[in-house]
Protein backbone atom coordinates (compact mmCIF):
# COMPACT_ATOMS: atom_id res chain seq x y z
CA UNK A 1 0.00 0.00 0.00
CA UNK A 2 1.05 3.63 -0.09
CA UNK A 3 2.41 2.70 3.50
CA UNK A 4 0.30 1.71 5.10
CA UNK A 5 1.62 -0.95 7.82
CA UNK A 6 4.66 -0.96 5.28
CA UNK A 7 7.58 -1.89 7.43
CA UNK A 8 8.00 -4.53 10.34
CA UNK A 9 7.96 -2.16 13.39
CA UNK A 10 5.36 0.16 12.26
CA UNK A 11 3.26 -2.71 11.61
CA UNK A 12 2.81 -3.35 14.99
CA UNK A 13 1.75 0.42 16.11
CA UNK A 14 -1.17 1.36 13.79
CA UNK A 15 -1.56 4.96 15.66
CA UNK A 16 1.61 5.77 14.66
CA UNK A 17 1.71 4.82 10.95
CA UNK A 18 1.63 7.26 8.33
CA UNK A 19 -0.33 5.49 5.79
CA UNK A 20 -0.38 8.76 3.11
CA UNK A 21 0.21 12.09 2.46
CA UNK A 22 -0.59 14.81 -0.07
CA UNK A 23 -0.14 18.11 -0.82
CA UNK A 24 -1.43 20.18 -3.55
CA UNK A 25 -2.48 23.84 -4.57
CA UNK A 26 -6.60 24.04 -3.14
CA UNK A 27 -8.77 23.79 -6.32
CA UNK A 28 -11.43 25.70 -4.12
CA UNK A 29 -8.96 28.40 -2.83
CA UNK A 30 -5.93 28.60 -4.87
CA UNK A 31 -3.88 30.99 -3.23
CA UNK A 32 -3.87 28.11 -0.21
CA UNK A 33 -2.22 24.98 0.15
CA UNK A 34 -3.34 21.60 1.52
CA UNK A 35 -1.20 19.66 3.30
CA UNK A 36 -2.78 16.03 4.52
CA UNK A 37 -1.05 13.59 6.78
CA UNK A 38 -3.50 10.41 7.06
CA UNK A 39 -2.60 7.75 9.84
CA UNK A 40 -3.90 4.93 11.81
CA UNK A 41 -4.66 2.20 8.74
CA UNK A 42 -7.13 -0.07 7.48
CA UNK A 43 -9.92 0.76 10.13
CA UNK A 44 -13.27 -1.09 9.81
CA UNK A 45 -15.90 1.18 10.62
CA UNK A 46 -17.25 -1.35 13.54
CA UNK A 47 -14.05 -1.59 15.38
CA UNK A 48 -15.46 -0.67 18.67
CA UNK A 49 -16.19 -0.38 21.40
CA UNK A 50 -13.19 1.25 21.72
CA UNK A 51 -12.98 2.98 18.43
CA UNK A 52 -10.20 3.96 16.46
CA UNK A 53 -8.47 7.62 17.66
CA UNK A 54 -5.14 9.64 17.74
CA UNK A 55 -2.68 8.40 20.33
CA UNK A 56 -2.10 11.08 22.81
CA UNK A 57 1.47 9.83 23.25
CA UNK A 58 2.27 10.54 19.78
CA UNK A 59 3.57 13.67 18.24
CA UNK A 60 2.30 13.94 14.40
CA UNK A 61 3.99 16.73 12.30
CA UNK A 62 3.86 17.83 8.71
CA UNK A 63 7.06 19.12 7.32
CA UNK A 64 8.21 21.72 4.92
CA UNK A 65 11.21 22.16 3.26
CA UNK A 66 11.60 25.37 1.39
CA UNK A 67 15.19 26.23 0.91
CA UNK A 68 16.69 23.55 -0.74
CA UNK A 69 18.18 21.25 1.83
CA UNK A 70 15.89 18.46 2.55
CA UNK A 71 15.87 19.50 6.42
CA UNK A 72 12.79 21.04 7.85
CA UNK A 73 12.35 24.75 7.25
CA UNK A 74 8.68 24.80 8.62
CA UNK A 75 6.81 22.18 10.72
CA UNK A 76 3.25 21.73 11.93
CA UNK A 77 2.51 19.55 15.14
CA UNK A 78 0.06 17.92 16.46
CA UNK A 79 -0.62 16.67 19.94
CA UNK A 80 -4.10 14.95 21.37
CA UNK A 81 -5.18 14.88 24.37
CA UNK A 82 -8.46 12.51 25.19
CA UNK A 83 -11.03 12.58 27.95
CA UNK A 84 -13.51 10.83 29.58
CA UNK A 85 -16.28 12.15 30.37
CA UNK A 86 -18.37 9.58 31.96
CA UNK A 87 -15.85 7.28 34.47
CA UNK A 88 -18.72 4.95 35.31
CA UNK A 89 -19.86 3.35 31.54
CA UNK A 90 -18.46 1.55 29.22
CA UNK A 91 -19.91 3.00 26.29
CA UNK A 92 -18.38 5.37 23.75
CA UNK A 93 -21.75 7.41 23.77
CA UNK A 94 -23.95 7.42 25.92
CA UNK A 95 -26.88 8.40 23.14
CA UNK A 96 -26.54 10.20 19.74
CA UNK A 97 -23.74 12.29 19.37
CA UNK A 98 -25.50 15.19 17.13
CA UNK A 99 -22.74 17.78 17.47
CA UNK A 100 -19.01 17.69 17.83
CA UNK A 101 -19.30 19.07 21.59
CA UNK A 102 -22.36 16.73 22.77
CA UNK A 103 -22.11 15.14 26.60
CA UNK A 104 -23.24 11.86 24.89
CA UNK A 105 -19.85 11.52 23.71
CA UNK A 106 -17.74 9.79 26.59
CA UNK A 107 -14.23 10.09 24.83
CA UNK A 108 -13.71 13.39 23.25
CA UNK A 109 -10.55 14.37 21.77
CA UNK A 110 -8.64 17.36 21.78
CA UNK A 111 -5.60 18.77 20.16
CA UNK A 112 -3.26 21.52 19.52
CA UNK A 113 -1.53 22.70 16.36
CA UNK A 114 1.86 23.98 16.94
CA UNK A 115 4.00 26.17 14.07
CA UNK A 116 8.05 25.66 13.95
CA UNK A 117 9.72 27.83 12.20
CA UNK A 118 13.67 26.95 11.62
CA UNK A 119 16.99 28.13 10.67
CA UNK A 120 19.47 30.75 11.00
CA UNK A 121 16.99 33.70 11.03
CA UNK A 122 14.91 31.92 13.72
CA UNK A 123 16.91 30.82 16.01
CA UNK A 124 16.34 27.05 15.79
CA UNK A 125 18.67 24.61 14.11
CA UNK A 126 17.15 22.30 11.23
CA UNK A 127 18.35 18.88 13.76
CA UNK A 128 16.70 20.81 16.81
CA UNK A 129 13.94 18.71 17.65
CA UNK A 130 13.21 20.86 21.20
CA UNK A 131 12.81 23.56 18.63
CA UNK A 132 10.00 26.09 19.91
CA UNK A 133 7.57 27.02 18.09
CA UNK A 134 4.29 28.78 18.05
CA UNK A 135 0.87 27.70 19.42
CA UNK A 136 -1.59 28.37 16.83
CA UNK A 137 -4.46 27.29 18.58
CA UNK A 138 -5.21 24.40 21.53
CA UNK A 139 -8.47 22.59 22.55
CA UNK A 140 -9.44 21.94 19.04
CA UNK A 141 -12.02 19.37 18.76
CA UNK A 142 -11.43 15.86 16.79
CA UNK A 143 -15.06 14.54 15.70
CA UNK A 144 -16.23 11.19 16.70
CA UNK A 145 -15.68 8.64 14.87
CA UNK A 146 -18.97 7.29 12.44
CA UNK A 147 -20.57 4.95 14.96
CA UNK A 148 -23.79 4.76 13.02
CA UNK A 149 -27.07 5.87 12.10
CA UNK A 150 -28.34 6.41 15.77
CA UNK A 151 -24.72 7.14 17.25
CA UNK A 152 -23.91 9.65 14.79
CA UNK A 153 -26.37 11.05 12.68
CA UNK A 154 -26.17 13.34 9.89
CA UNK A 155 -22.30 12.32 10.10
CA UNK A 156 -20.98 14.95 7.48
CA UNK A 157 -23.11 17.80 8.48
CA UNK A 158 -23.83 17.59 12.49
CA UNK A 159 -19.80 16.47 12.72
CA UNK A 160 -17.42 16.06 10.14
CA UNK A 161 -17.89 19.99 9.23
CA UNK A 162 -18.15 21.27 12.40
CA UNK A 163 -14.67 20.31 13.15
CA UNK A 164 -13.49 22.08 10.36
CA UNK A 165 -11.80 25.18 12.70
CA UNK A 166 -10.09 28.14 11.49
CA UNK A 167 -6.78 29.12 13.12
CA UNK A 168 -5.19 32.45 12.76
CA UNK A 169 -3.05 33.47 9.68
CA UNK A 170 -6.04 32.15 7.09
CA UNK A 171 -5.68 28.53 7.93
CA UNK A 172 -7.76 26.05 8.16
CA UNK A 173 -7.39 22.72 10.16
CA UNK A 174 -9.10 19.30 10.46
CA UNK A 175 -8.41 15.94 12.22
CA UNK A 176 -10.09 13.01 12.26
CA UNK A 177 -11.60 10.29 10.66
CA UNK A 178 -12.16 10.02 7.20
CA UNK A 179 -12.96 7.79 4.51
CA UNK A 180 -9.88 6.23 3.07
CA UNK A 181 -9.14 7.72 -0.39
CA UNK A 182 -6.25 5.85 -1.55
CA UNK A 183 -7.41 2.87 -3.61
CA UNK A 184 -5.30 -0.40 -4.05
CA UNK A 185 -5.75 -3.58 -5.18
CA UNK A 186 -4.20 -5.31 -2.10
CA UNK A 187 -5.20 -8.77 -1.79
CA UNK A 188 -3.57 -9.35 -6.06
CA UNK A 189 -0.53 -7.05 -5.41
CA UNK A 190 0.42 -9.27 -2.17
CA UNK A 191 -0.11 -12.41 -4.26
CA UNK A 192 3.54 -12.39 -5.62
CA UNK A 193 2.65 -9.18 -7.56
CA UNK A 194 -0.66 -10.77 -9.63
CA UNK A 195 -2.29 -7.34 -11.49
CA UNK A 196 -5.83 -9.08 -11.90
CA UNK A 197 -6.71 -7.07 -15.44
CA UNK A 198 -3.17 -8.73 -16.36
CA UNK A 199 -2.94 -11.71 -14.53
CA UNK A 200 -3.19 -14.07 -17.60
CA UNK A 201 0.19 -13.45 -18.47
CA UNK A 202 1.43 -13.81 -15.06
CA UNK A 203 4.17 -16.52 -14.28
CA UNK A 204 1.41 -18.55 -12.42
CA UNK A 205 -1.53 -17.22 -14.82
CA UNK A 206 -5.58 -17.65 -14.04
CA UNK A 207 -7.97 -15.46 -16.07
CA UNK A 208 -7.56 -11.59 -16.17
CA UNK A 209 -10.82 -10.07 -13.95
CA UNK A 210 -11.62 -6.72 -12.96
CA UNK A 211 -9.84 -4.71 -9.76
CA UNK A 212 -10.77 -4.95 -6.61
CA UNK A 213 -9.86 -1.95 -4.31
CA UNK A 214 -8.63 -3.13 -1.43
CA UNK A 215 -9.48 -0.28 0.98
CA UNK A 216 -13.07 -0.33 0.23
CA UNK A 217 -15.49 0.16 2.94
CA UNK A 218 -12.20 1.19 5.76
CA UNK A 219 -11.40 4.26 7.12
CA UNK A 220 -8.29 6.10 8.06
CA UNK A 221 -7.42 9.47 10.66
CA UNK A 222 -6.58 12.47 8.48
CA UNK A 223 -4.79 15.48 9.85
CA UNK A 224 -5.67 17.77 7.34
CA UNK A 225 -4.52 22.11 7.26
CA UNK A 226 -4.86 24.40 4.63
CA UNK A 227 -2.58 27.39 4.55
CA UNK A 228 -1.66 30.07 2.33
CA UNK A 229 1.16 30.13 0.14
CA UNK A 230 3.02 32.26 1.58
CA UNK A 231 3.12 30.53 4.45
CA UNK A 232 5.08 27.79 3.01
CA UNK A 233 6.96 29.50 -0.09
CA UNK A 234 10.65 30.47 0.46
CA UNK A 235 10.96 33.98 1.84
CA UNK A 236 7.37 33.87 2.45
CA UNK A 237 6.40 35.19 -1.40
CA UNK A 238 3.51 33.92 -3.74
CA UNK A 239 5.78 32.25 -6.76
CA UNK A 240 4.22 32.64 -9.66
CA UNK A 241 6.81 31.27 -12.25
CA UNK A 242 7.07 27.55 -12.12
CA UNK A 243 10.47 27.58 -12.87
CA UNK A 244 11.74 29.66 -10.16
CA UNK A 245 13.31 27.26 -7.60
CA UNK A 246 12.61 28.79 -5.10
CA UNK A 247 8.60 27.82 -6.49
CA UNK A 248 9.17 24.52 -5.01
CA UNK A 249 8.74 22.78 -1.49
CA UNK A 250 9.38 19.79 -0.28
CA UNK A 251 6.73 18.01 2.05
CA UNK A 252 6.38 14.61 4.40
CA UNK A 253 4.60 14.14 7.31
CA UNK A 254 6.17 12.02 10.49
CA UNK A 255 4.95 10.66 14.08
CA UNK A 256 7.32 10.27 16.81
CA UNK A 257 6.96 8.57 20.23
CA UNK A 258 8.80 9.56 23.50
CA UNK A 259 12.10 7.71 24.09
CA UNK A 260 11.07 5.16 26.49
CA UNK A 261 8.09 3.87 27.78
CA UNK A 262 7.16 1.81 31.04
CA UNK A 263 4.38 -0.17 32.00
CA UNK A 264 2.01 1.26 35.30
CA UNK A 265 0.55 -1.44 36.60
CA UNK A 266 -1.23 0.47 39.06
CA UNK A 267 -3.19 2.63 35.94
CA UNK A 268 -3.34 -0.54 34.22
CA UNK A 269 -1.59 1.91 31.30
CA UNK A 270 1.69 3.01 29.73
CA UNK A 271 3.99 5.75 30.87
CA UNK A 272 6.58 7.62 28.35
CA UNK A 273 9.16 9.68 29.29
CA UNK A 274 12.26 10.90 26.96
CA UNK A 275 12.89 13.08 24.23
CA UNK A 276 10.46 12.29 21.03
CA UNK A 277 11.88 9.90 18.49
CA UNK A 278 10.79 9.18 15.13
CA UNK A 279 9.15 5.94 13.92
CA UNK A 280 7.14 6.85 11.23
CA UNK A 281 7.55 9.07 7.81
CA UNK A 282 5.97 9.50 4.31
CA UNK A 283 6.94 11.89 1.36
CA UNK A 284 6.18 9.76 -1.85
CA UNK A 285 3.71 7.13 -1.91
CA UNK A 286 5.18 3.49 -1.61
CA UNK A 287 8.49 4.87 -1.37
CA UNK A 288 9.49 2.63 1.44
CA UNK A 289 7.00 0.39 0.59
CA UNK A 290 8.69 -1.01 -2.26
CA UNK A 291 11.65 0.94 -2.81
CA UNK A 292 13.13 0.17 0.50
CA UNK A 293 13.80 -3.72 1.54
CA UNK A 294 12.16 -4.71 4.45
CA UNK A 295 15.46 -5.25 6.55
CA UNK A 296 16.26 -1.11 6.12
CA UNK A 297 12.37 -0.05 6.48
CA UNK A 298 12.63 0.48 9.88
CA UNK A 299 15.91 2.38 9.82
CA UNK A 300 14.37 4.92 6.61
CA UNK A 301 11.20 5.29 8.99
CA UNK A 302 13.24 6.44 11.97
CA UNK A 303 15.36 8.97 9.64
CA UNK A 304 15.01 12.23 7.87
CA UNK A 305 14.95 12.71 4.22
CA UNK A 306 18.44 14.79 4.10
CA UNK A 307 19.99 11.43 4.74
CA UNK A 308 17.92 9.72 2.30
CA UNK A 309 21.17 9.01 0.16
CA UNK A 310 22.07 6.09 1.44
CA UNK A 311 18.91 4.51 0.18
CA UNK A 312 19.40 5.71 -2.98
CA UNK A 313 20.88 2.82 -4.52
CA UNK A 314 17.21 0.82 -3.79
CA UNK A 315 15.91 3.85 -5.75
CA UNK A 316 18.33 3.69 -9.64
CA UNK A 317 18.40 -0.05 -8.72
CA UNK A 318 14.60 -1.15 -7.92
CA UNK A 319 13.82 -4.56 -6.99
CA UNK A 320 10.48 -4.24 -8.79
CA UNK A 321 11.53 -3.34 -11.93
CA UNK A 322 13.80 -6.82 -12.04
CA UNK A 323 11.07 -8.31 -10.76
CA UNK A 324 8.59 -7.20 -13.81
CA UNK A 325 9.60 -8.70 -16.40
CA UNK A 326 10.26 -12.16 -13.73
CA UNK A 327 6.41 -12.72 -13.17
CA UNK A 328 5.19 -11.43 -16.75
CA UNK A 329 7.21 -13.58 -18.86
CA UNK A 330 8.03 -11.75 -22.10
CA UNK A 331 5.90 -8.93 -21.42
CA UNK A 332 8.93 -6.36 -20.59
CA UNK A 333 11.96 -7.41 -22.75
CA UNK A 334 13.23 -3.76 -23.29
CA UNK A 335 12.95 -3.28 -19.00
CA UNK A 336 14.73 -6.28 -18.70
CA UNK A 337 17.60 -5.30 -20.81
CA UNK A 338 18.26 -1.62 -19.98
CA UNK A 339 21.66 -1.87 -17.83
CA UNK A 340 21.72 1.38 -16.96
CA UNK A 341 20.64 3.34 -12.92
CA UNK A 342 17.28 4.67 -13.00
CA UNK A 343 18.13 8.20 -13.08
CA UNK A 344 14.39 8.65 -14.11
CA UNK A 345 13.16 7.46 -10.64
CA UNK A 346 16.35 8.96 -9.02
CA UNK A 347 14.86 12.76 -9.95
CA UNK A 348 11.32 11.86 -9.74
CA UNK A 349 11.41 10.53 -5.96
CA UNK A 350 14.55 11.77 -4.60
CA UNK A 351 15.37 15.43 -6.50
CA UNK A 352 12.50 16.41 -8.53
CA UNK A 353 12.35 17.00 -12.03
CA UNK A 354 14.85 19.67 -13.17
CA UNK A 355 14.33 22.16 -15.78
CA UNK A 356 14.63 21.05 -19.06
CA UNK A 357 12.90 17.46 -18.50
CA UNK A 358 8.84 18.11 -19.32
CA UNK A 359 8.67 21.40 -20.92
CA UNK A 360 7.95 24.50 -18.85
CA UNK A 361 8.06 22.35 -15.93
CA UNK A 362 10.46 21.59 -13.11
CA UNK A 363 10.18 20.81 -9.03
CA UNK A 364 13.26 20.34 -8.54
CA UNK A 365 14.74 20.42 -5.14
CA UNK A 366 18.36 20.62 -5.57
CA UNK A 367 21.32 17.99 -5.55
CA UNK A 368 20.61 16.38 -1.50
CA UNK A 369 18.93 13.29 -2.94
CA UNK A 370 15.83 13.00 -0.25
CA UNK A 371 12.30 11.14 -0.31
CA UNK A 372 9.94 14.47 -0.16
CA UNK A 373 6.30 14.92 -1.81
CA UNK A 374 7.74 18.15 -4.15
CA UNK A 375 5.37 20.48 -5.43
CA UNK A 376 5.59 23.67 -7.73
CA UNK A 377 3.70 25.81 -5.85
CA UNK A 378 3.39 28.19 -9.08
CA UNK A 379 1.13 25.45 -11.07
CA UNK A 380 -2.27 26.30 -10.33
CA UNK A 381 -4.80 23.71 -9.92
CA UNK A 382 -6.35 22.08 -12.88
CA UNK A 383 -9.97 23.20 -12.29
CA UNK A 384 -11.76 21.47 -14.98
CA UNK A 385 -11.24 17.55 -15.49
CA UNK A 386 -7.73 16.82 -13.99
CA UNK A 387 -6.19 13.26 -14.74
CA UNK A 388 -5.63 10.98 -11.79
CA UNK A 389 -2.64 10.08 -13.62
CA UNK A 390 -1.38 13.09 -13.54
CA UNK A 391 2.14 14.70 -14.80
CA UNK A 392 2.70 11.72 -16.54
CA UNK A 393 -0.87 12.42 -18.34
CA UNK A 394 -0.15 15.92 -19.28
CA UNK A 395 -1.60 17.16 -15.97
CA UNK A 396 1.00 19.20 -13.58
CA UNK A 397 -0.82 19.75 -11.09
CA UNK A 398 -0.82 16.31 -10.06
CA UNK A 399 1.80 13.48 -8.84
CA UNK A 400 3.99 13.43 -8.68
CA UNK A 401 3.54 17.44 -8.68
CA UNK A 402 2.73 17.13 -5.23
CA UNK A 403 -0.34 14.74 -5.09
CA UNK A 404 -3.98 15.48 -4.91
CA UNK A 405 -6.28 12.65 -2.79
CA UNK A 406 -7.79 11.92 -6.48
CA UNK A 407 -4.08 10.80 -8.12
CA UNK A 408 -3.78 7.04 -8.90
CA UNK A 409 -0.59 6.89 -7.67
CA UNK A 410 -0.10 3.11 -8.07
CA UNK A 411 -0.69 3.27 -11.54
CA UNK A 412 1.58 5.88 -11.73
CA UNK A 413 4.32 4.29 -10.29
CA UNK A 414 3.65 1.12 -12.05
CA UNK A 415 4.38 2.71 -15.03
CA UNK A 416 7.03 4.42 -13.98
CA UNK A 417 8.49 1.59 -12.40
CA UNK A 418 8.08 -0.35 -15.47
CA UNK A 419 9.94 2.09 -17.84
CA UNK A 420 7.70 4.54 -18.85
CA UNK A 421 9.76 7.32 -17.49
CA UNK A 422 13.15 6.49 -18.34
CA UNK A 423 12.84 8.38 -21.75
CA UNK A 424 12.69 11.44 -20.03
CA UNK A 425 16.57 11.26 -19.31
CA UNK A 426 17.06 8.66 -21.91
CA UNK A 427 15.54 9.47 -25.27
CA UNK A 428 17.19 5.86 -26.32
CA UNK A 429 14.96 3.38 -24.65
CA UNK A 430 11.85 2.30 -25.96
CA UNK A 431 9.43 1.47 -22.97
CA UNK A 432 7.35 -1.99 -23.86
CA UNK A 433 4.38 -2.07 -25.08
CA UNK A 434 2.74 -2.95 -21.87
CA UNK A 435 3.76 0.12 -19.95
CA UNK A 436 1.41 2.15 -20.60
CA UNK A 437 -1.66 0.14 -19.84
CA UNK A 438 -0.41 -1.30 -16.80
CA UNK A 439 -3.01 -0.66 -14.23
CA UNK A 440 -4.58 -2.29 -10.58
CA UNK A 441 -7.58 -1.70 -11.86
CA UNK A 442 -8.99 -0.04 -8.90
CA UNK A 443 -10.33 3.54 -8.51
CA UNK A 444 -12.25 5.02 -5.22
CA UNK A 445 -15.00 2.79 -3.93
CA UNK A 446 -15.34 4.89 -0.70
CA UNK A 447 -17.29 8.09 0.21
CA UNK A 448 -16.86 10.87 -2.71
CA UNK A 449 -14.42 13.06 -2.38
CA UNK A 450 -14.92 16.57 -1.22
CA UNK A 451 -15.05 19.78 -3.70
CA UNK A 452 -13.94 21.84 -0.56
CA UNK A 453 -11.53 21.41 2.23
CA UNK A 454 -10.69 18.66 4.20
CA UNK A 455 -11.29 16.66 0.35
CA UNK A 456 -11.10 13.09 1.62
CA UNK A 457 -14.74 11.96 2.10
CA UNK A 458 -17.20 11.16 5.12
CA UNK A 459 -15.97 8.31 6.84
CA UNK A 460 -17.60 5.05 6.71
CA UNK A 461 -20.25 4.38 9.19
CA UNK A 462 -19.66 1.15 11.74
CA UNK A 463 -23.58 0.09 11.25
CA UNK A 464 -23.65 0.43 7.38
CA UNK A 465 -20.41 -1.98 7.47
CA UNK A 466 -20.89 -4.95 5.75
CA UNK A 467 -18.71 -7.73 6.29
CA UNK A 468 -16.92 -9.43 3.65
CA UNK A 469 -18.31 -12.51 2.08
CA UNK A 470 -16.59 -15.72 2.81
CA UNK A 471 -17.77 -16.78 -1.43
CA UNK A 472 -14.88 -17.56 -3.13
CA UNK A 473 -12.37 -17.19 -0.19
CA UNK A 474 -11.29 -20.41 0.85
CA UNK A 475 -7.97 -21.34 -0.63
CA UNK A 476 -8.58 -23.78 -3.13
CA UNK B 1 22.87 17.56 34.26
CA UNK B 2 21.03 20.77 33.75
CA UNK B 3 17.68 19.26 34.04
CA UNK B 4 17.69 16.49 36.85
CA UNK B 5 20.75 16.48 39.32
CA UNK B 6 22.68 12.90 39.96
CA UNK B 7 21.09 13.14 43.35
CA UNK B 8 17.83 13.17 42.25
CA UNK B 9 18.45 10.48 39.93
CA UNK B 10 19.33 8.39 42.92
CA UNK B 11 16.82 8.60 45.16
CA UNK B 12 14.04 8.20 42.42
CA UNK B 13 15.21 5.19 40.96
CA UNK B 14 16.17 4.12 43.94
CA UNK B 15 13.22 4.57 46.19
CA UNK B 16 10.54 6.97 45.17
CA UNK B 17 10.05 5.80 41.77
CA UNK B 18 9.56 2.53 42.57
CA UNK B 19 6.94 2.80 44.78
CA UNK B 20 5.55 5.03 42.17
CA UNK B 21 6.26 2.84 39.64
CA UNK B 22 7.69 4.89 36.88
CA UNK B 23 11.29 3.86 36.51
CA UNK B 24 13.36 1.72 35.69
CA UNK B 25 16.68 0.43 35.54
CA UNK B 26 17.87 -1.24 32.56
CA UNK B 27 21.08 -2.81 31.82
CA UNK B 28 22.48 -4.85 28.51
CA UNK B 29 21.77 -8.53 30.18
CA UNK B 30 17.91 -7.79 31.16
CA UNK B 31 16.06 -4.46 32.16
CA UNK B 32 14.43 -4.67 35.62
CA UNK B 33 12.04 -2.11 37.67
CA UNK B 34 13.43 -1.06 40.64
CA UNK B 35 10.91 -2.20 42.68
CA UNK B 36 12.63 -5.61 42.24
CA UNK B 37 15.33 -4.52 44.50
CA UNK B 38 13.76 -1.18 46.41
CA UNK B 39 14.93 -1.46 49.85
CA UNK B 40 18.24 -2.02 49.13
CA UNK B 41 18.70 0.70 46.66
CA UNK B 42 16.86 2.76 48.70
CA UNK B 43 19.99 2.11 51.20
CA UNK B 44 22.12 2.40 48.72
CA UNK B 45 21.14 5.73 47.69
CA UNK B 46 20.94 6.62 51.37
CA UNK B 47 24.74 6.43 51.16
CA UNK B 48 25.27 8.06 48.20
CA UNK B 49 23.10 11.22 48.75
CA UNK B 50 23.57 13.83 51.83
CA UNK B 51 19.92 15.17 51.56
CA UNK B 52 16.61 13.66 50.64
CA UNK B 53 15.11 14.35 46.83
CA UNK B 54 13.04 17.18 46.36
CA UNK B 55 10.02 17.34 47.04
CA UNK B 56 8.75 17.94 42.94
CA UNK B 57 11.49 15.72 41.33
CA UNK B 58 10.23 14.43 38.58
CA UNK B 59 9.69 10.76 38.21
CA UNK B 60 12.64 9.87 35.94
CA UNK B 61 13.73 6.71 33.83
CA UNK B 62 17.73 5.59 33.48
CA UNK B 63 19.20 3.84 31.06
CA UNK B 64 22.40 1.69 30.91
CA UNK B 65 22.90 0.51 27.06
CA UNK B 66 26.51 -0.07 27.69
CA UNK B 67 27.87 -0.58 31.04
CA UNK B 68 31.49 -0.48 29.75
CA UNK B 69 31.38 3.04 28.77
CA UNK B 70 29.73 4.48 32.16
CA UNK B 71 27.12 6.28 30.28
CA UNK B 72 23.73 6.43 31.71
CA UNK B 73 20.59 8.07 29.88
CA UNK B 74 18.26 9.94 31.90
CA UNK B 75 14.89 10.22 30.00
CA UNK B 76 13.07 13.28 32.29
CA UNK B 77 9.99 14.77 31.00
CA UNK B 78 10.43 15.38 27.20
CA UNK B 79 14.64 15.13 27.85
CA UNK B 80 17.17 13.36 27.60
CA UNK B 81 20.40 14.04 29.74
CA UNK B 82 23.15 11.48 29.04
CA UNK B 83 25.94 11.09 32.27
CA UNK B 84 29.48 9.53 32.11
CA UNK B 85 29.39 7.99 35.27
CA UNK B 86 30.73 4.28 35.78
CA UNK B 87 31.19 4.38 39.41
CA UNK B 88 27.02 5.14 38.61
CA UNK B 89 26.43 2.49 36.54
CA UNK B 90 28.38 0.28 39.03
CA UNK B 91 26.08 0.47 41.67
CA UNK B 92 23.36 0.72 39.65
CA UNK B 93 23.89 -2.50 38.30
CA UNK B 94 24.59 -4.18 41.64
CA UNK B 95 21.36 -2.93 42.31
CA UNK B 96 20.01 -4.76 39.72
CA UNK B 97 21.59 -7.69 40.40
CA UNK B 98 19.88 -7.13 44.06
CA UNK B 99 23.41 -6.66 46.04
Amino acid sequence: MSSHREAPEISKDPVADNTDVYAFVSPDRPDTVTLIANFIPLQQPNGGPNFFEFGDDVLYEIHISNSGHARADISYQFRFQTKIRNQNTFLYNTGPITSIGAATWNRPQFYSVTRVVRGRDHGWDWDDRHAQGTVLAQRLTVPPVNVGVRSTPNYAANLGGPAVHSLPGGRTVFAGQRAEGFFVDLGSIFDLGTLRPFEAAHLIPSANAVGVNGTQGLNVHSIALQVPIRDLARGGKTPHDVLDPGAVIGVWASASRRKTKIFDADEGKAASFGPYQQVSRLGNPLFNEVIVPMAAKDRWNAGDPHSDGAFAKYVTKPELARLLPALYPGVFPHLAAYPKDRADLKAILLTGIPKGVVTGFQNNTGPVLADMLRLNLAVPPTKTAPNPLGLVAGDAAGFPNGRRVFDDVVTVELRAIAGLTIPLVDPSFTPDAATSAISDGTSNTNSAYLTAFPYLGTPMGGYQTIPASTTGQVAV
Amino acid sequence: MSDSTRRTFLLVAGAGAAAAGVASIAAPAAAATASASASASAKQADRSTEAGPAPDAPPLVAYVQDAQSGAVALMVGEQEVIVHDRELVGRLTRAAEGK
